[in-house]
């Protein structure tokens, strides 16, 4: 038994048997990583000695029966997420030697659930992206193809479950940041309804907007790992109350006779590449014949939740930057004054990308412009979500492409801010709308994957979640094994 | 002759930042305690970290609602925080949370009082809660540095901006005084303008009289007392009409006032207005609650100084300005309150003890009313004293002066003292008669037509009493005798 | 609607506190009018009556939590990730008022 290729469940309960130890599975995934990270560069930095004494503690607790949900797990954290006394850069210059005196919520929870940090995860920095090349910290290749991007902005989780450098990765989602890497990397990935998971100790991007997510080689590992993330914080006054429920226990309490998919239209149209076409149309079709019923349905306001997205996430960016200024933490370039210090620091320490992002935000929220732009743009948001509120009175869940291609090649749309855009077309009209989404393997197309999005209901992320598993049981998609090599298809 | 300033209006505006009283900061739990050592009192959200969140205090809220209620304002059941954008280096997150179109509290109105006794309503436009920012010295170090210090940032303020209604200094004193008394009232806010926990910028311009459009108006900062936020709006004033009789234009600029020179001064560096970017700050949701949390509050609330003002005047029949002085703190109305019992004593006397008597003690050890070493218990039962004759007023002075230097209650004073009013009519009578017929030559004078040696014989017999004779009894043996 | 000039990009780049030089302006004002031509299509939307959604958290209250203290003294740990700090303050380019 290949001890990198567990499961995340499946890994907890070996670890929970003690079939296995924690430092054994830490020390296999840390040569893994060891052996694989250089080429693929999925982490920022990797934690060796942190990780084998999480290890370690984590197998006292089992030895005196106090397990916890993930306990000994290998786990992968997006370098996104406050880990206190670790490094933390959001793969940026401006953040490069910054490292938190306090813990992220998220990251906390799963270190109380058992989880073992086997190191921060590359992004694109500050998470604006969509292919993991705008950080700082070099790109992430695609472990199915290495001339190939792996999606982003969360490129460094998904790249990391997909080759097998950890059970699961923590990811966030503000426009499609988890589910479209997993969707170009064969993993599932979900982002659960907005509120879920606490946003402290997450560095911000789009306050409205971002949710921390998991990424996993399959269905009930989500499902898991969702679980030891979420819950009401107090510390985040957007978190959510709902209860949170076992989900990866009632995964299979489900029976696919009598659900009702939808299918929007807007998602179908001419120009969509016809092998993803085929590839929703198969999944549907595994559905339809276990006694589903397939409805196509409209979301009439579709083609612009991508400007909506792009008027609300950079405005919200830029505001949410400004702390970024070379005075109290962080990376600082002195000038001849004040005003020097702040455009130095800030120019030196900014990628392009994020630069551009925080000059459209300054736009569409400065005077003159505000009313036309970032207001115009919160009631188009508001259309949106009704369009889902309208079609969630006739069918359970969502069915869409999770992205319009299978992974592109690095540095194919990197010179094309709208091209690179584009790729969050069916991605961030959930996000908008605050909804759970998730993207499962649903084949190959040409040998790379293709990713299935099934979107659900606010706070439906038990019913989301037993469908995905559904899906997953029918599909029968196969990960590419540790040793395959990677090449174009 | 009339003077050119006569030809002139001052429209003066005020906005108010008052510091609240809370335990903890408006958004993080960090202490809001006075002088602290610099960044004490400063966590991850006051230091605008990465990833960090605020939280609101409710108990800014319920400040918040009831200085609403004492401006006998709107109060907003739904209200927004939203971002100010702009970098400072006393300003962790690069933008304040504030809010903006959606404030808590909307119009209300300042009853201000007068010297003249007199009284106006001065509109309030509103008050939102915002949080304050860090502090920056300049005076250590090498000079081309500030030092910055954020125990402050994140302490929250209610700003009140009143409308435009006041036109001359003294009613802006007037009003800064109202606004002092009612927030150390409720307890939201101690007021203290020197330690800059209630601060006042003015808003000052002018008009020739008649006119009703309004002229550029300048802001002045930097206002730390009354008597200031006075002399820099006369200052201002006088500045303004000097430019626009010698037919300049008044800049709209901010100034500052330079208390030593007493000069209002240009600041530099703030010419280019800023683009503050207002947007509903997405780390909080809206502002909600219902009538039964304004009632609550309302519930919690003291006797506000207009309405003591007025329970003096019509329960107690105090004038306008005793009334006044009576009401202007909770401590002082509690204190006086205490010693009429509700009618049991003498009001008037009872007002009259504690502005004089009472007062002048304090001041002159500089203390306040809370320090008083005599409990208003004692000063009742000192009057009661009086009242029923033991003492006389005159040597009740000396009984308070006792309980004052040693905390000693009326009766042990008298007693230990031996100071009971001699109302012995025999007693006294024996005491007159013996003066009487020892002083030939003042009793002649008297019978002659001096009346005023009266006075001497009344001061005769007090001496020899060591003042306790009672001076009616006094009065009218020595009249009987020397006037017949 | 959206023509970027190169005095807007450098009124944003201010905004922003943000440096460029004459050739990434250039690329801005190009890059920028892009995007916000874009972005603009949104002006074809018809909006009438419709409410801005800053929210996805529907109709619920800020949470409000009590006020109590409940942060330590911890100066030292948060000044150690400071660029410059002296005698227990940040230190920063001279700020004039």
């Amino acid at each position: 038994m290949s001890l990198i290729t567990l499961g995340l469940k499946e890994a907890a309960t070996k670890l929970k048997n003690k079939e296995i130890s924690a430092v054994e599975l830490t020390k296999a995934t840390l040569d893994r990583i060891d052996e694989r990270n250089g080429t693929i560069n999925a982490y920022n930095v990797v934690c060796h000695d942190v990780a084998m004494k999480m290890a370690e503690e984590s197998d006292k607790r089992i030895a005196s029966g106090n397990a916890g949900l993930i306990e000994g797990v290998p786990i992968g954290m997006k370098d996104l997420f406050c880990t206190k006394g670790v490094s933390t850069t959001a793969s940026s210059k401006i953040l490069s030697n910054f490292v938190p005196p306090y813990e992220s919520t998220v990251s906390g929870k799963l270190w109380n659930a058992g989880g073992v940090m086997m190191g921060k995860t590359n992004l694109d920095e500050f998470a604006m992206g969509s292919s993991n090349e705008t950080s700082f910290t070099g790109k992430v290749l695609n472990p199915w193809d290495t001339t190939l991007t792996p999606g982003g902005s969360s490129g460094g989780s998904s790249a990391a479950v997909a080759d097998f450098m950890c059970a699961g990765a923590t990811g966030t989602d503000t426009g499609g940041s988890i589910r479209q890497p997993a969707s170009f990397t064969g993993i599932v990935g979900i982002k659960p309804t907005y509120g879920r998971c606490s946003r402290y100790g997450i560095v911000a991007f789009a306050s409205s907007l971002d949710q921390a997510g998991a990424m996993t080689r399959n269905v009930e590992d989500a499902a898991l790992m969702l679980r030891a993330m979420s819950g009401h914080d107090p510390l985040d006054s957007t978190s959510a109350s709902n209860p949170v429920e076992a989900w990866d226990e009632t995964l299979n309490d489900f029976d696919p006779k009598g659900l009702k998919i939808g299918l929007p239209k807007e998602y179908f149209i001419e120009g969509l590449d016809p092998n993803i076409r085929k590839a929703v149309d198969d999944a549907v079709k595994r559905f339809t014949d276990a006694g589903a019923e397939v409805k196509e349905i409209s979301l009439p306001h579709t083609k612009y939740a991508v400007p909506t997205y792009y008027i609300i996430a950079p405005a919200e960016a830029a505001s949410n930057l400004s702390r970024y200024d070379g005075m109290r933490f962080g990376y600082r370039a002195e000038g001849e004054n004040l005003a020097q210090t702040y455009s130095n620091s800030r120019s030196e320490g900014f990628g392009w990308e994020v630069k551009r992002r925080i000059m459209v935000g300054n736009y569409t929220l400065s005077s003159g412009y505000y009313d036309a732009y970032y207001i115009k743009a919160q009631k188009v948001r508001a259309l949106i979500a009704q369009d889902f509120a309208n079609a969630y009175k006739e069918v359970d869940v969502i069915f869409t492409p999770t992205a319009p291609s299978t992974a592109f090649k690095l540095g194919d749309k990197i010179s094309d801010p709208i091209q690179m855009y584009l790729n969050d077309v069916f991605t961030v009209a959930t996000s908008l709308a605050g909804l759970p989404g998730i993207s499962v393997p649903a084949g190959l197309v040409e040998g790379l994957p293709v990713g299935l999005q099934i979107i659900g209901q606010a706070f439906g992320e038990e019913k989301l979640l037993q469908v995905a598993q559904a899906h997953e049981k029918m599909c029968g998609f196969q990960m590419r094994a540790p040793n395959a090599t990677a090449t174009a298809a | 002759m009339t003077s050119v300033y006569d030809q002139y209006e001052i429209v003066i505006g005020l906005e108010i930042h008052a510091q609240l009283t809370t335990k903890s900061k408006l958004f993080s739990g960090s202490s809001t305690e006075f002088g602290a050592d610099p960044n004490t009192q400063t966590c991850p959200v006051d230091l605008g970290m990465p990833g960090v969140l605020p939280v609101l205090n409710t108990a800014a809220v319920d400040a918040a609602i009831k200085t609403g209620l004492a401006l006998r304002a709107e109060v907003n059941k739904e209200s927004v925080f939203a971002r100010k954008n702009y970098f400072y280096p006393d300003l962790p997150k690069g933008y304040q949370i504030s809010q903006f179109d959606k404030p808590i509290i909307g119009k209300g109105t300042l009853t201000i009082d007068l010297e003249d006794g007199t009284s106006r309503d001065i509109g309030v436009t509103r008050l939102h809660l915002e949080e304050d920012a860090g502090k920056s010295v300049h005076d250590f170090g090498a000079d081309n540095v500030s030092h910055v210090d954020l125990n402050r940032a994140g302490i929250p303020l209610m700003e009140i901006v009143s409308e435009p209604d006041m036109r001359t200094p003294e009613e802006a004193g007037a009003y800064v005084r109202k606004m002092r008394a009612i927030v150390r009232f409720l307890g939201v806010c101690d007021g203290n303008m020197e330690q800059g926990s209630m601060r006042c910028d003015a808003n000052v311009s002018v008009r020739k009289k008649g006119t009703t459009e309004f002229g550029t108006r300048t802001e002045t900062k930097n206002l730390n007392s009354a008597r200031n936020i006075q002399r820099a709006i006369a200052y201002e004033a006088m500045r303004q009409i000097d430019i626009l009789e010698e037919g300049g234009e008044i800049v709209q600029e901010t100034r500052l006032w330079d208390a030593q020179k007493n000069v209002t001064r240009s600041m530099r560096g703030k010419e280019n207005a800023h683009d503050y970017r207002y947007f509903p700050c997405p780390d909080l949701l809206p502002v909600r609650f219902d009538d039964a949390r304004i009632e609550r509050n309302k519930q919690e609330m003291p006797e506000l100084p207009d309405a003591l003002k007025e329970r003096f005047m019509n329960d107690y029949g105090l004038s306008a300005y005793d009334a006044s002085v009576l009401s202007s703190s909770r401590a002082t109305s509690d204190y006086y309150d205490a010693v009429v019992e509700g009618g049991k004593r003498d009001a008037k006397i009872a007002a009259n003890w504690i502005m004089v008597e009472l007062f002048g003690a304090l001041n002159k050890q500089g203390k306040d009313i809370e320090e008083s070493p005599v409990s208003p218990e004692n000063m009742g039962k000192m009057l009661d004293l009086i009242a029923d004759g033991t003492i006389s007023g005159k040597i009740a002075k000396t009984v308070f002066e006792e309980m004052f230097d040693n905390g000693k209650d009326p009766e042990a004073v008298v007693e230990e003292k031996g100071l009971k009013q001699i109302s012995d009519e025999g007693a006294i009578e024996k005491i007159i008669d013996d003066i009487i017929a020892a002083n030939p030559k003042q009793v002649e004078q008297i019978k002659n037509g001096n009346d005023k040696l009266i006075g001497w014989f009344v001061g005769q017999t007090m001496q020899a009493t060591k003042g306790k004779a009672n001076p009616g009894i006094v009065n009218k043996l020595l009249n009987t005798k020397l006037r017949s | 609607m959206s023509t970027v000039d190169i005095p807007l990009v450098e009124k944003l780049a201010q905004l922003s506190r943000l440096t460029f030089t004459e050739n990434e302006k250039e690329t801005l004002q190009q890059e920028l009018g892009n995007i916000l031509d874009f972005i603009s299509q949104l002006q074809e939307v018809n909006t009438d009556g419709v409410q801005p959604m800053s929210s996805t958290v529907g109709a619920a209250s800020t949470y409000e939590r009590p006020d109590e203290v409940t942060e330590e003294n911890r100066r030292e740990e948060y000044l150690a990730v400071a660029p410059k700090s002296e005698m227990g303050f940040y230190v920063v380019p001279r700020v004039i008022e």
